[in-house]
C-alpha cells in the first residue's frame, strides 16, 4: 500500500515537472536555451535575457506568456506563412520579435490598460483591456493625459489610481518603444576606459557628453542600438538565427544559407561581449541558476503538492478509525514534506540569487510566511499527532502560494535590488525574519480557529474533544507567535536605533506589528482571566489575525496608498476587505449557532 | 487599612482591567497610524502619540502592572517570567519618558564644503527684531510657538511694538509656497525678471531669474553652463559655457554667449518669444518672458493635507507705527519677513529651533553609490570633518558618535535641475533613555521566554476550569 502510494507520488511529481516546464519553454532547443541565458543589464542588475523578457511582457502585456487572439495571422509576419496559432507564446519570443518585426506588433493588442476611467479619458473602448501600440501612440488625447500626469507629479502628492494607471501606461509605452528600437537591450558591458567616475564628466571633451546636466549612470552597459562594428553584426546574426529557430520557420523549411545555428551565434556574441570588459561580464553560472529558478517555478510546484497533501488528510479524516486511514495520513506527510523541500529549495535559490534573505517585499514575505506556517505545522503535528495542524498548515501554504502566483502586479515576483537603508544590516534581517515568522504562527492559529468554528457550527457538544484539541494547538501557536512578535518588534527598535537613532519612531509598519502584538496579548490575558473560553479562543485567533493582515498588508496597501483620497481600489484592497468581512461573518454565525444551541439545551 | 490597600491593589491588578487597557492602547495607537496616513508623522505625534489619549492608558498600564506585581507578593520562582516581563515593560516606558523629556532628536543639513554648528529640532520659535540702520538689531520678542496645536486663527498672537502692533492672525500647517513676479514699472530701482527655456534632445528646463535690484548681477549655475544677468558685460567668462544677459530696454535683452571650447563670444539682442542657438551641446535658448522692472511676490496657498513640498505658514498683520497703516503678509516656516516702517525695519523670524552642538562639522565630500546602469541610489556617505576628531565617514547604518550625539546618514538634497547632490542630511540624536530601553527590552524577552516554558499548563488549566 505504502509502496503504491509512493509510486503514485513520484509519478505525479515527474509528470508535474514535465508538464510545467513544457508549457513555458519551447522544447529542448539549445540555441533558445543559450539565448535565454544571454546576460542583459536592466533595472540595476544583470539578468538573463529570459527574465528580462518575462518582466517586460509582464509590465506591458500583464502576463508572462502571450496568447495570440485567434484572428491574428501572427505566423505570416515573422516566420513566413505558418498556420494561425493560438497557443500561448513565451515571453522571450515575443520580446525578440518586438524589435525584429515591430510593424507586426504595432498592430497587436499587447498593451494592457484596465482602468475604465483612463480608457474613457482616452476615448478607448471600455470593454477592451488590451490595445495595440498604434492605437495608443496615435491617440490624440494621450499627450494631454501625460501632461496632466507630469503636472500632478510636480505637486509630489501620492498618485491616485487614475494617475497610477496613467503612469503605468506611460512606462508600458516607453518600454515598448525602447524594446522596439533596442535601446533598452543593454547587452554589452562598457569598456574599462569608458567607465569614468561621475565627477570627471565636466572635463570630458564635449562630443562625449551625452547629457551634461544629469549625473552619470555608473557601469552603464551598451544597448543593441548603440553597438557598432563586429558586435553589431554578431547581434544581427543572433536575430537571423533566432528567426530561423522559430517553430514556424523550421516547418516552412526556410533555407537561408550561411546563417550559423542560434547556439553558435549567441556564443560568438557572448565571447565578444565578454572581451569588452571581462570583469563586468558574468560567468554563466548565476545566470543559469536564475533561468532554472524561473523555469522550475518552485512555489507553484509546492502548492500543487500542498493541495494534494490537504486532500490526502481530508480522505484520512473521512476514514477516521478505518484501517487504511493512517496510510493517507502518511501520504499527506510525504506530500507535504516533498512540497516543503521544493518550497525550501525555491526559497534558497532566491536567497542565493539576491544575496540576501528574501523578505523585502510582499511577494517574498508571503512565500516566507507560508514556509514558516508549514514549519510550525510539522512541529506541532509531530508533537500533538492531531492531523488538523498539518491540514491547516497545508491549506495556508496552498493559499499563500496561489496568491503569490496569481497576482503578480500586486505581489511583484521579480528579483529587485534593495533600497539603501535596507541594505546589509544584520539587525534588519533578523528583525524582519522574526516578525514575519510570527505571522506564520498566527496564520496557522487562524486556520485552526476557522476549523474549530466549523466544529462549533456542527455542534459544540458532539465535537468537544476536537474543539479542545484545536484550542490547545491554537494556544501553542499563539504562544510561539507572541514571543516571536514581541522579540521581533523589539529587534525592530534595536535596528531603528542602530540605523536611525530612534528606538521607536511610530513608523506605521512597526506600530501595527505592535498593535497586533497587543491584540494577541489581550487575548491571552482574557483567557487567563477566564473571560474567554475555548470557543472564544477559536474566534479570537480568527479575529486577531485581521490585525496581522493590517500590519502585513494593510499598512502598505491601505495606509500607504493614502486613506484620505482614494483608500480602496489599488492592490486588491477590496478583495482583502471582503475576505475579512466574510471571515468575521463566519465567526458571528458560529457564535450565534453556539448560543442558540446553548439556549435550547 | 492594610486590607483596604489590598482590595484596591486587587482591583487595579484585575486581568479584565489589563485587557481593557491593552485594547485601549491598541485602539489609540491604531488611530495614530490613521492620522499619520491622512496627514503626516508630526500630526500623528501632536494629535495622538503625545496627547492625553496616549498618556492616560500608558499611565494606567504602569499602575496595573505595578499592582499585579504587588498583588502576587510574595513572589515564587514560577513568577520569574511574569515579573521580568512586567518590570521590563515599566522600565521600557520610563526609558521612553526620559528620551521624550531630555533627549534631542533633530537633524543637520550641511551643504557640500560647508560648515554647520547647530542642530535643527522640531520646536518652532517666533522672534521679532527691530533696527534703525539695518545693521544693528534689537530683539523685541522671542518665544516658542506651536501653531499646530494652537492655531492663530482661533487665538491670534499679538506682539506689541513701540507705536504699533504685529499680529499673527492665521496659521496653516500645510501650505505651498508660490512665487510670482509682478511688474513694478513705478519703482525705478527694481531689477529685471526673465523666464527662459534651455532645450536640446536630452534637456528641457524652464527657469525664472530675477535681479535683486537694477544692474545687480545674478548667476544661475546649470552644471557645465551658467546663465547670468548683469549690469555690465564681463571681460572674462572664466573658461565656462555662459549665457550672459543684460536688460537693454523695455523690449529687448542684450546677450553674450560664450563657448568654453572655442572661446568665441556670440552677441546680439533677443526679445520674448525668440530663440537663440547657443552653439554648444545643441542647446537652444528661448526667452519666454521679459519684465524690465519686476518684483518677486511670495504667497502661500493652504492645502488640506501635506505633500513633500508643503510647509507651515502664518499670516502676519502689521500695524505700522506712526502711519497706522495695516499690512497683511504671509510667511513660511524657516523664513524671514522684513517689514518696513518709516523709521525702523522690523524682521520677523519664524523657524525651527536650532540647538548649538558646541562644535562645528564640515562636509568635505558626499557620495551617492548607484545601482549599475541606473540613477537609483544604492548607498550614501558623508565625509565630515570635526575639530579634534579629524575626518570621519558617516554612511547608512554606520553613524558617528561624538560629544553625546549620534549622527546618522538620513538623506540628501539634490539640485532639482541637475539631480546632483548638494547637501547631506544627517539625523542627530541624543538619547539618555537608551540604556533603560534596552534593559527593559531584554527583560521583556527573557520574561516572555520564561512564561512560554512555565505557564502553559497552568494557563490552560485555569482557562478551561473557569
Amino acid at each position: 500500500m505504502i509502496h503504491s502510494i509512493c509510486t503514485f507520488l513520484s509519478a505525479t511529481l515527474v509528470a508535474l515537472v514535465f508538464s510545467l516546464s513544457g508549457s513555458i519553454s519551447f522544447g529542448a532547443d539549445e540555441g533558445i536555451e543559450a539565448l535565454k541565458r544571454l546576460p542583459i543589464q536592466d533595472a540595476g542588475r544583470v539578468k538573463p535575457f529570459d527574465t528580462f523578457a518575462r518582466e517586460t511582457l509582464q509590465l506591458v502585456y500583464g502576463r508572462i506568456t502571450y496568447k495570440p487572439i485567434p484572428k491574428a495571422d501572427y505566423g505570416s509576419e515573422t516566420s513566413g506563412g505558418a498556420k494561425p496559432d493560438t497557443r500561448p507564446r513565451p515571453a522571450l519570443e515575443i520580446v525578440m520579435t518586438w524589435f525584429l518585426a515591430p510593424q507586426f506588433w504595432d498592430e497587436q493588442p499587447i498593451i494592457e490598460l484596465k482602468l475604465a476611467a483612463l480608457k474613457k479619458a482616452l476615448n478607448l473602448e471600455v470593454t477592451r483591456d488590451r490595445f495595440a501600440p498604434r492605437e495608443l501612440f496615435g491617440n490624440d488625447r494621450l499627450g494631454l493625459v501625460f501632461q496632466e500626469l507630469a503636472a500632478y507629479r510636480e505637486t509630489k502628492e501620492k498618485l491616485n489610481p487614475y494617475y497610477q494607471a496613467a503612469a503605468r501606461l506611460e512606462s508600458q509605452m516607453g518600454v515598448y518603444q525602447a524594446v522596439k528600437n533596442a535601446s533598452i537591450l543593454r547587452v554589452v558591458p562598457p569598456r574599462p576606459a569608458e567607465n569614468k567616475p561621475e565627477n570627471k564628466t565636466e572635463n570630458k571633451p564635449e562630443a562625449e557628453v551625452v547629457d551634461p546636466l544629469k549625473p552619470v549612470e555608473p557601469e552603464r552597459w551598451r544597448s543593441v542600438s548603440e553597438l557598432e562594428g563586429p558586435l553589431k553584426d554578431q547581434f544581427g546574426t543572433i536575430a537571423k538565427a533566432f528567426i530561423r529557430a522559430l517553430p514556424g520557420a523550421a516547418a516552412a523549411g526556410d533555407a537561408d544559407g550561411g546563417v550559423p545555428s542560434l547556439l553558435t551565434a549567441v556564443q560568438q556574441f557572448q565571447d565578444s561581449a565578454r572581451t569588452e570588459n571581462p570583469a563586468l561580464y558574468p560567468d554563466g553560472k548565476d545566470i543559469g541558476i536564475e533561468v532554472h529558478y524561473e523555469e522550475l517555478h518552485p512555489f507553484r510546484l509546492a502548492w500543487i503538492l500542498y493541495v494534494l497533501s490537504a486532500i490526502a488528510i481530508g480522505i484520512a479524516w473521512t476514514r477516521d478509525g478505518k484501517s487504511n486511514g493512517k496510510y493517507f495520513v502518511r501520504a499527506a506527510w510525504v506530500l507535504a514534506l516533498v512540497a516543503f523541500l521544493i518550497h525550501t529549495y525555491g526559497f534558497s535559490l532566491r536567497v542565493y540569487l539576491t544575496g540576501r534573505p528574501p523578505v523585502s517585499n510582499m511577494y517574498e514575505t508571503v512565500i516566507w510566511v507560508s514556509w514558516g506556517t508549514m514549519l510550525f505545522a510539522f512541529f506541532f503535528e509531530w508533537k500533538q499527532k492531531s492531523y488538523f495542524v498539518l491540514l491547516s498548515g497545508a491549506i495556508v501554504a496552498t493559499f499563500c502560494n496561489i496568491v503569490a502566483d496569481s497576482v503578480p502586479h500586486v505581489l511583484d515576483a521579480s528579483l529587485q535590488p534593495l533600497e539603501p537603508v535596507l541594505r546589509s544590516t544584520l539587525w534588519l534581517t533578523v528583525h524582519v525574519l522574526t516578525i514575519t515568522i510570527s505571522y506564520s504562527a498566527f496564520f496557522l492559529a487562524w486556520m485552526l480557529g476557522n476549523l474549530g468554528l466549523g466544529f462549533v457550527i456542527k455542534g459544540d457538544r458532539a465535537n468537544s474533544s476536537r474543539i479542545e484539541e484545536l484550542t490547545v494547538s491554537i494556544y501553542r501557536c499563539l504562544q510561539v507567535g507572541v514571543v516571536l512578535l514581541a522579540a521581533g518588534t523589539i529587534l525592530g527598535g534595536v535596528w531603528a536605533d542602530y540605523s536611525w537613532g530612534r528606538f521607536w519612531g511610530w513608523d506605521p509598519k512597526e506600530t501595527w506589528a505592535l498593535i497586533a502584538l497587543l491584540g494577541y496579548v489581550a487575548l491571552l490575558h482574557a483567557r487567563l482571566s477566564g473571560w474567554v473560553k475555548n470557543i472564544g479562543m477559536l474566534a479570537g485567533a480568527v479575529v486577531a489575525f485581521s490585525l496581522v493582515i493590517m500590519a502585513w498588508y494593510g499598512v502598505n496597501f491601505v495606509l500607504g496608498a493614502g486613506l484620505h483620497s482614494y483608500g480602496f481600489g489599488a492592490g486588491g484592497v477590496e478583495y482583502v476587505s471582503a475576505f475579512i468581512l466574510i471571515n468575521m461573518a463566519f465567526v458571528g454565525y458560529a457564535y450565534a449557532m453556539n448560543r442558540a444551541r446553548n439556549v435550547a439545551a | 487599612m492594610k486590607q483596604k490597600f489590598r482590595r484596591v491593589i486587587r482591583q487595579l491588578a484585575s486581568l479584565k482591567l489589563a485587557v481593557l487597557i491593552i485594547l485601549a492602547i491598541g485602539i489609540v495607537t491604531a488611530w495614530g497610524t490613521i492620522v499619520e496616513a491622512q496627514y503626516d508623522a508630526l500630526a500623528a505625534k501632536k494629535i495622538v502619540y503625545s496627547s492625553i489619549w496616549m498618556i492616560a492608558p500608558m499611565v494606567m498600564l504602569v499602575i496595573s502592572l505595578t499592582a499585579v506585581m504587588v498583588d502576587r507578593w510574595p513572589w515564587k520562582p514560577r513568577h520569574i517570567g511574569f515579573i521580568f516581563a512586567h518590570i521590563g515593560i515599566i522600565i521600557l516606558l520610563i526609558g521612553s519618558l526620559i528620551t521624550q523629556k531630555f533627549g534631542v532628536d533633530g537633524s543637520v543639513s550641511i551643504g557640500i564644503g560647508e560648515k554647520q554648528k547647530a542642530i535643527t529640532v522640531g520646536e518652532t520659535d517666533l522672534a521679532v527684531y527691530s533696527s534703525l540702520d539695518g545693521s544693528s538689531y534689537r530683539k523685541l520678542f522671542d518665544e516658542e510657538v506651536d501653531f499646530f496645536l494652537r492655531p492663530a486663527g482661533k487665538k491670534p498672537l499679538v506682539i506689541s511694538i513701540p507705536g504699533g502692533e504685529i499680529k499673527v492672525i492665521e496659521s496653516v500647517p500645510y501650505a505651498i509656497r508660490e512665487q510670482k513676479f509682478v511688474d513694478v514699472a513705478d519703482d525705478s530701482n527694481a531689477g529685471a525678471a526673465l523666464r527662459f527655456q534651455l532645450q536640446n534632445p536630452n534637456v528641457n528646463m524652464t527657469e525664472w531669474m530675477l535681479q535683486s535690484s537694477k544692474n545687480a548681477a545674478e548667476t544661475k549655475d546649470l552644471g557645465p553652463a551658467q546663465v547670468l544677468i548683469v549690469g555690465e558685460f564681463p571681460r572674462d567668462f572664466g573658461g565656462r559655457n555662459a549665457i550672459v544677459l543684460r536688460p537693454a530696454d523695455n523690449e529687448r535683452v542684450e546677450y553674450n554667449i560664450h563657448s568654453a571650447r572655442t572661446g568665441s563670444i556670440k552677441k546680439g539682442f533677443v526679445s520674448a518669444g525668440e530663440v537663440i542657438e547657443t552653439g554648444w551641446m545643441g542647446l537652444q535658448f528661448r526667452l519666454l518672458k521679459y519684465m524690465p522692472k519686476a518684483k518677486e511676490e511670495i504667497t502661500y496657498r493652504a492645502l488640506e493635507r501635506p505633500t513633500p513640498v508643503t510647509t507651515a505658514a502664518i499670516k502676519i498683520e502689521f500695524l505700522e507705527p506712526g502711519t497706522g497703516k495695516l499690512k497683511v503678509q504671509w510667511m513660511g516656516l524657516n523664513s524671514l519677513l522684513k517689514l518696513f516702517a518709516d523709521e525702523q525695519v522690523y524682521v520677523i523670524s519664524y523657524a525651527n529651533r536650532r540647538l548649538p552642538m558646541g562644535f562645528d562639522m564640515t562636509l568635505k565630500e558626499f557620495k551617492v553609490g548607484r545601482y549599475q546602469g541606473t540613477l537609483r541610489a544604492a548607498s550614501y556617505e558623508s565625509l565630515v570633518d570635526v575639530p579634534g576628531l579629524g575626518q570621519q565617514l558617516i554612511s547608512m547604518n554606520e553613524p558617528l558618535k561624538h560629544a553625546g550625539y549620534t549622527f546618522y546618514q538620513a538623506s540628501f538634497d539634490s539640485d532639482p535641475a541637475t539631480g546632483k547632490p548638494t547637501a547631506s542630511v544627517l539625523s542627530v540624536n541624543h538619547d539618555p533613555g537608551r540604556g533603560l530601553k534596552y534593559l527593559g527590552s531584554l527583560l521583556i524577552v527573557l520574561g516572555a521566554i520564561h512564561l512560554f516554558y512555565m505557564k502553559r499548563r497552568a494557563w490552560m488549566m485555569k482557562g478551561t476550569a473557569v
